[in-house]
């Protein structure tokens, strides 16, 4: 039984599967002993998880921002397993679930054109496949929770490096309860041209989903990843907490892909952080198209020599939304280079900012910046904040930051509707066209499917 | 703490603005600055004598001493003081409003157009405290330059708070330049704020050359419809000087213009924090908001910031900013020693081109020139020091 | 048969900076029907873009009084996009650059916007028809894939404009000042290409300040403009008369009293 309650987002049907397992709602100290236990977790994992809890508890909520009051975290669903195991086969999917990925096109992605892909649903992966030829070459794609019992050493050895429970309130929340999200290992040399997915579905009302990745791209190695994100609409809101951890290792290169379309009752909350060695590259590539609350801002430190670290994001703000994402660039090592172009749009009463940073470190000589932010405010509701901080420590760097915001340029639309283009095409060319350097940058599919998604936000913005 | 001696000769009504002011110092909070910190800096010793001013006070408009304005121009001074920037805004200003030691008040009149430059030359002297105000009015109409000067006397270490406040009425337009040299030991707050009517204009020329720890908040509300400020400031630190500047402008009222032009060079050990602010409020339709921060980084043992911020709630706007950290521009500083310049020379020649918009619109030829001095002398040192460390 | 028809136009701009209102045009009148050219010469500042913006509907020009009439129709009340479809174009002096959107999507939309829903032009017939113009211009193909107007040159967006023309096929054109800037072998292109859409279906008002243009596209019709109003109509001697005598000459003979800029 599939409901459709708002036809306004299309991704806002929600299904009746029920748990096999839940913590119910709220969060103790035993919730977080019960997750542990229920996956069966090493001690050290315990401790983790407990010391993490801990610091949550102290950490208070982020002083800047949007207003996150409305976040009810004492009636929160912290943990649902839906399956007892993981499939490989969509055919052995529950058929409700099966039925919710197909809607979202998740299988059909697959067929065409991934490497590998995986669908969270709730708190746990439920589906996971990775071509063989893929598997053959070495390349480790799991949900990070199987990655925990498979390879021990390797997990160990990276969880928790870049992203501390200490960090702030929603990364230690994420290290309390965290479940699911993708662990891959890309061996030394290998190249991964075709991208990896990751597909995650908030299903339950009043849920939480805190799901943990951890990427490690070996020396001269590659990845492309791609997580898409939906929720069904509900009155009171859910809640998002990802923390993702990216190693990018001597002259290997990383792209991440991140297309956000959550309903807007759910705070997105993230934490994601890259460190990159020498030579090497990390691509954030971050589509912020729902969600009630968006706080992101993905980090790349250039710890080695060379090292190159860029942001392409675009950020679409409606009514009831407020978008709040960035980036941040720490330069730590010589001759690194950081790029940063954000778009944004806030319309019919949206709020969209940026905010971010790029920080030149005492060893940074030779390094470069760039950042770019463009916004176009469509209304008379809407509202937009541009926020960078540009901290130097070293005399011999650069750096460049331009930023522009402005309604839709009467100028353009006066051309092409002289063409004879309407103003709603001609606005929607314009807004397209303001976004383009994001879509072409996405895997063909993603653009197609982007595209259409913001001329659908735009759909009865204008008169 | 009490204030002693400053209020004889004061009518009741500046007294009274003093006792409550006293009364919020200790409760207020410190203004805050983005990525400065400064809670922990001395800025609050009481004063215990006024410091007069003695001004021949002009035929066309009122130039002269603020409190013997008070009791002369009771209801202008009253009208205006402390109106623009209020006592109760935080810890430095209630701390300002009781303890104020030194002052000056400009009314230029309706119409009045003044052609010469007014010049004020304030002296700082380092065995007392320094709370000075200086409030200026002008009148619908009127036209005028001011430029300030202020310095400081002796070497002892001592605290400067300085506030002015500026109230343009319709359609005047003032040009305000200012060249701040206090000295090494002293810390200084700098809190100057313009209110702007309907199609007036306020262009604002700010030399920071500060040597000792300085705060600096320098705010343009454009109120009126049509209203309009251009605002430069240059700065320059040295030793292991911390300074943080926040320059803001708010943009009220419909077609209003207000644009920041602040360029910093940083030297040796010294920190700057350069916090650029737009905040255009929603109505303020037609509005532009342009913004430009640079930073010369001369030393690795210098720390910059370049914080350009925009806070737009309105969409029938223009806005954008720049900022940008570098080095001395190389293909000028070539063409320069290809002429045979030496390197420092050079290299503060094209300094001075980077502060350049700043220099030109200092309307006093021999203000402007002592600037570009105080600009040589204190690159020099930069210099010599960047080379020894 | 079309006709475009200005009848006693008033037209009010308001200066940015001092925010008066400033009366430019002051009574024009002029017929136009497709199968003929025209063209608008004056001095510098006397209303010709003026005219061609105000009949485009640019939102900057006030109409005060007086009609623009599209075979019979006012269009004054129209939107600029239905003035368009209409069968108005205006090859504009300073074309708008938009970045993300690519020269063949763009003509695609503006052709499409004049077609029924369920008839979009075949991507067979769109390549054929732009191959032909392009060819014509003397164009490339990768212009067509560059971002409409974005950093191309001068005489580029000069020449992207008559493509549109080509592709759009309006019954009339406003042509202004597509001379501006160019070289005489990029003129000659450029004329090429409205030579190339006479015909009893369409219609030209070209505005220019030089007879040269003139030379390339034979006017049928010449009107001279003074001070916002039509001041003289003739053949395409007209033209060549001012080449030789200057505006001043004109004016004096008229016994105008009007301000030339370089007096």
């Amino acid at each position: 039984m599939i409901d459709l309650e708002n036809s306004e987002y299309e991704y806002g049907f929600h299904d009746d599967v029920k748990p096999k397992f839940t913590t119910g709602r709220g969060l103790t100290e035993e919730t977080v002993r019960k997750i542990s236990a229920e996956k069966n977790e090493p001690q050290w994992m315990l401790d983790y998880r407990l010391k993490s809890y801990h610091t949550y508890q102290k950490l208070a909520m982020p002083k800047f921002g949007p207003d996150l009051s409305d976040l009810d975290l004492e009636n929160m669903l912290y943990y649902q397993k839906m399956t007892d195991k993981k499939y490989r086969d969509w055919d052995d999917v529950p058929d409700k679930m099966k039925e919710t990925f197909d809607r979202l096109g998740v299988p059909e992605a697959e067929r065409k054109y991934l490497a590998g892909s995986s669908a969270q649903y709730e708190s746990e992966v439920v589906y996971h496949n990775m071509r063989n030829e893929f598997e053959k070459l070495g390349i480790l794609f799991t949900d990070t929770d199987t990655a925990l019992q498979e390879y021990p050493e390797l997990f160990k050895k990276w969880f928790g490096k870049l992203v501390k429970p200490t960090d702030n309130k929603f990364a230690a929340l994420n290290g309390a309860v965290w479940s699911g999200g993708s662990f891959i290992y890309v061996p030394k040399g290998v190249r991964c041209d075709i991208p990896i997915q990751s597909y995650f579905r908030l299903n339950a009302e009043n849920s939480g989903q805190f799901e943990r990745t951890l990427i490690i791209v070996d020396e001269g190695a590659k990845v492309d990843y791609v997580e898409g994100c939906t929720a069904p609409n509900y009155s009171s809101d859910s809640l998002h907490a990802a923390v993702v951890e990216v190693n990018v290792l001597r002259d290997a290169y990383c792209r991440y892909t991140t297309i956000q379309n959550w309903s807007d009752n759910v705070y997105s909350l993230e934490t994601k952080r890259a460190a990159v060695l020498e030579n090497a590259t990390m691509e954030w590539v971050d589509g912020n198209l729902g969600s009630k609350v968006t706080m992101k801002y993905p980090s790349v430190y250039l710890n080695g020599e060379n090292a190159r670290g860029t942001m392409l994001s675009i950020a679409v703000a409606s009514n009831g939304i407020h978008q709040d994402s960035g980036a941040r660039m720490i330069h730590n090592a010589k001759n690194t280079s950081s790029s940063i172009v954000s778009k944004s749009i806030a319309q019919t009463g949206g709020s969209v900012d940026y905010r971010g940073t790029v920080r030149f470190g005492k060893h940074s000589d030779g390094s470069k910046a760039h950042v770019e932010c463009d916004t176009i405010i469509m209304d008379d509701q809407s509202s937009s904040d541009t926020i960078p901080y540009n901290e130097i420590d070293n005399a011999n760097v650069s750096m460049e930051h331009e930023a522009r915001v402005s309604k839709i340029s009467e100028e353009q639309l006066y051309y092409l509707m002289s063409r004879g283009i309407s103003e709603e095409k001609a606005t929607e060319m314009i807004v397209m066209g303001f976004v383009e350097p994001f879509t072409k940058k996405l895997p063909m599919e993603y653009a197609v499917e982007l595209n259409r998604l913001i001329s659908y936000e735009m759909e009865g913005s204008i008169g | 703490m009490t204030l002693e001696n400053l209020t004889i000769n004061e009518p009741d009504w500046f007294v009274q603005k003093r006792l409550t002011a006293l009364g919020l110092a200790d409760k207020l909070p410190l203004p805050t600055m983005q990525r400065f910190d400064f809670h922990n800096w001395q800025l609050t010793p009481p004063t215990r004598t006024i410091i007069k001013t003695n001004i021949a006070s002009p035929d066309n408009y009122i130039l002269m001493d603020l409190f013997d304005a008070s009791n002369e121009y009771p209801d202008l001074v009253q009208k205006y003081l402390y109106s623009i920037i209020k006592a109760d805004e935080n810890k430095l200003m209630a701390y300002h409003a009781a303890f104020v030691n030194h002052g000056v008040f400009l009314y230029v009149p309706k119409n009045t157009v003044i052609e010469k430059p007014i010049e004020l030359e304030l002296q700082q002297d380092s065995s007392q405290p320094f709370v000075s105000h200086v409030l200026v009015v002008a009148g619908e109409n009127s036209k005028f330059s001011l430029i300030q000067k202020t310095t400081t006397k002796g070497n002892q270490a001592s605290v400067a708070n300085c506030v002015v406040e500026i109230k343009a009425l319709t359609n005047s337009e003032i040009k305000y330049a200012a060249v701040d040299e206090l000295g090494q030991n002293v810390t200084s707050y700098l809190s100057r704020r313009a209110d702007v009517d309907r199609d007036a204009y306020v262009d604002w020329s700010i030399g920071l050359m500060n040597e000792g720890n300085t705060v600096a908040d320098f705010d343009t509300d454009l109120k009126g419809t049509g209203a309009h400020s251009e605002i430069k400031v240059v700065d320059i630190t040295a030793g292991k000087q911390l300074e943080g500047v926040n320059t803001r402008v708010t943009n009220y009222g419909k077609k209003t213009i207000g644009n920041i032009n602040q360029r910093g060079v940083i030297t040796d050990h010294s920190r700057l924090i350069f916090n650029g602010i737009g905040h255009i409020i929603k109505g303020a339709s037609g509005a532009n908001a342009e913004q430009q921060n640079r930073v010369l980084m001369m030393s690795s043992h210098a720390h910059g910031d370049a914080n350009p911020i925009l806070l737009i709630d309105e969409n029938d706007v223009l806005a954008g900013h720049a900022a940008s950290v570098g080095q001395v521009d190389q293909n000028q500083l070539y063409y320069l020693m290809s002429r045979g310049l030496d390197k420092k020379t050079a290299q503060r020649m094209v300094i001075r081109g980077f502060l350049g918009d700043v220099l030109v619109s200092i309307p006093s030829k021999a203000i402007r020139e002592q600037l570009v001095q105080t600009i040589e002398r204190k690159l020099a040192n930069g210099q010599e020091i960047s080379e020894n460390s | 048969m079309a006709t475009l028809e200005v009848k006693n136009l008033h037209v009010e701009v308001e200066d940015e900076e001092t925010k008066n209102k400033k009366e430019i045009l002051k009574g024009v009148n002029l017929l136009m029907k497709t199968g003929e050219i025209h063209a608008i010469m004056g001095p510098n500042g006397t209303g010709k873009s003026t005219l061609s913006q105000t009949i485009m509907g640019q939102k900057n020009y006030h109409v005060t009084n007086g009609d623009i009439l599209l075979n019979g129709e006012s269009i004054l009340d129209m939107p600029v996009d239905q003035r368009a479809r209409k069968g108005l174009f205006l090859a504009m002096q300073y074309p708008a650059e938009i970045q993300g959107v690519t020269n063949a999507e763009f003509l695609r939309a503006a052709i499409n916007a004049r077609r029924p829903a369920d008839d979009k032009i075949s991507v067979m017939d769109f390549l054929k028809e732009l191959d032909k113009n392009l060819e014509l211009l003397d164009m490339s193909q990768a212009m067509t894939e560059r971002y409409l107007n974005e950093g191309f040159s001068g005489g580029e967006k000069k020449r992207n404009e008559i493509l549109q023309l080509l592709m759009i096929k309006p019954s009339f054109a406003l042509l202004d000042e597509i001379d501006s800037g160019l070289d005489i072998d990029a003129l000659k292109v450029v004329s090429k290409g409205v030579n190339s859409m006479r015909g009893d279906n369409f219609g030209a008002l070209i505005i220019t300040h030089y007879q040269r243009l003139l030379n390339y596209i034979k006017p049928d019709v010449v009107h001279v403009m003074m001070d916002g109003k039509i001041v003289k109509t003739g053949s395409a001697d007209l033209a060549q008369k001012l080449e030789n005598e200057g505006y001043a000459g004109l004016r004096d003979e008229l016994g105008l009293k009007v301000n030339l800029v370089d007096d």
